[in-house]
């Protein structure tokens, strides 16, 4: 492949190279292209400076706030978000209906045992 | 009922679709997937855990209003990824109480001596330990000194680990914008942890 001597067109390569994801063959004319433009070689090195320093960020242990999935859902339930997502054309109410149905029917029936109750 | 855990993200949709709003466990089964995600990204971006939770239950809350509009076009997860990333950028916008990095901001924010802290020092942990601290503190800060779309994309790609493919899907723009919007995040990033964290800069 002949060496790419036009910076903004090497450019797109530098992100995957720096993540090591490039092909064999890409790599070469990213290698050839820096080994002739101090610029973009002093680019390359900066980017890859800084993908290491923020894969550190990844150290840091994000621990979601104790009860968010509770305050959640009692804003969902409390607000009127519930009647939010109903459906009110007619058909719509039809629908619902016939849901609201089968979610009692589920509850009344309950879950079904695996296997029928055996006396000892 | 632990099957929820079992079924994949589009049959949890299909659930939701059927049975919201008066069966809400399997949304609360969507919600506990992809809380800690959300709120990741929520952090990185909004820089503090009380704005990140704000912001994550806005996420989950037009989660549960549109769902039901949700035609799997998108993977789920590409879904509620764009709904983060839009809530939160906007959520920064109507902020703007943290100016947009330009140089003036960063040489006062050097004149300040904004993110050294040769103080905690004196903190009876080892000193590799706190000096580990105060570096991976030094790059929060200066993440939150770039642009939100800089920061926004650096999160993304470095922090969170997501692959080109997908963060392209979650923007919904071209894999080739996405490596480049990489590359010169990144250059912002290094140039700005020079100026901020001078100290912390191999010396070579
Ligand atoms: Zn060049």
């Amino acid at each position: 492949m002949a060496i790419i001597k036009n910076c903004k067109k090497i450019e797109p390569y530098f992100a995957p190279f720096v993540d090591g994801l490039l092909e064999e063959e890409e790599t070469q004319l990213v290698q050839e292209h820096v080994e002739a433009c101090p610029d973009c070689l002093a680019r390359l090195a900066l980017s890859r400076q800084a993908r290491l320093l923020l894969l550190r960020l990844q150290e840091e242990d994000i621990v979601l706030p104790e009860g968010f999935q509770a305050r959640l859902m009692q804003r969902i339930m409390t607000g009127d978000l519930a009647t939010d997502v109903l459906d009110l054309s007619w058909q719509g109410l039809v629908t619902t209906l016939l849901q609201l149905l089968e979610v009692i029917f589920g509850m009344l029936l309950g879950p079904q045992p695996a296997t029928a109750w055996q006396p000892a | 009922m632990s099957s929820f855990a079992e079924l994949s993200d589009a049959a949890l949709v299909r659930r939701c679709q059927e049975t919201l709003p008066y069966d809400a466990r399997p949304f609360e089964a969507l919600v506990k997937r992809y809380r800690e995600q959300v709120f990741a990204i929520a952090y990185r971006m909004m820089g503090e855990a009380q704005e990140a939770e704000d912001q994550t239950q806005e996420v989950f809350i037009k989660v549960y209003r549109s769902i039901k509009r949700f035609r799997g076009e998108a993977a789920f997860s590409t879904w509620i990824y764009r709904i983060a990333v839009n809530t939160c950028l906007d959520a920064l916008s109507k902020q703007q109480r943290r100016p947009q990095r330009v140089e003036a901001d960063i040489a006062e924010a050097e004149e300040a001596q904004y993110p050294i802290r040769t103080a905690a020092r004196a903190e009876p942990t080892p000193e590799q330990a706190a000096l580990r601290r105060e570096l991976i503190e030094c790059i929060r800060d200066t993440m939150m000194a770039l642009r939100d779309r800089e920061r926004l994309i650096l999160t993304l790609r470095d922090v969170q680990g997501m692959e080109y493919r997908q963060i392209a899907d979650v923007l919904n723009v071209r894999i080739g914008a996405v490596k480049m919007r990489i590359h010169r995040a990144r250059l912002a990033f290094q140039q700005a942890f020079a100026r901020m964290c001078r100290e912390y800069l191999p010396t070579s």
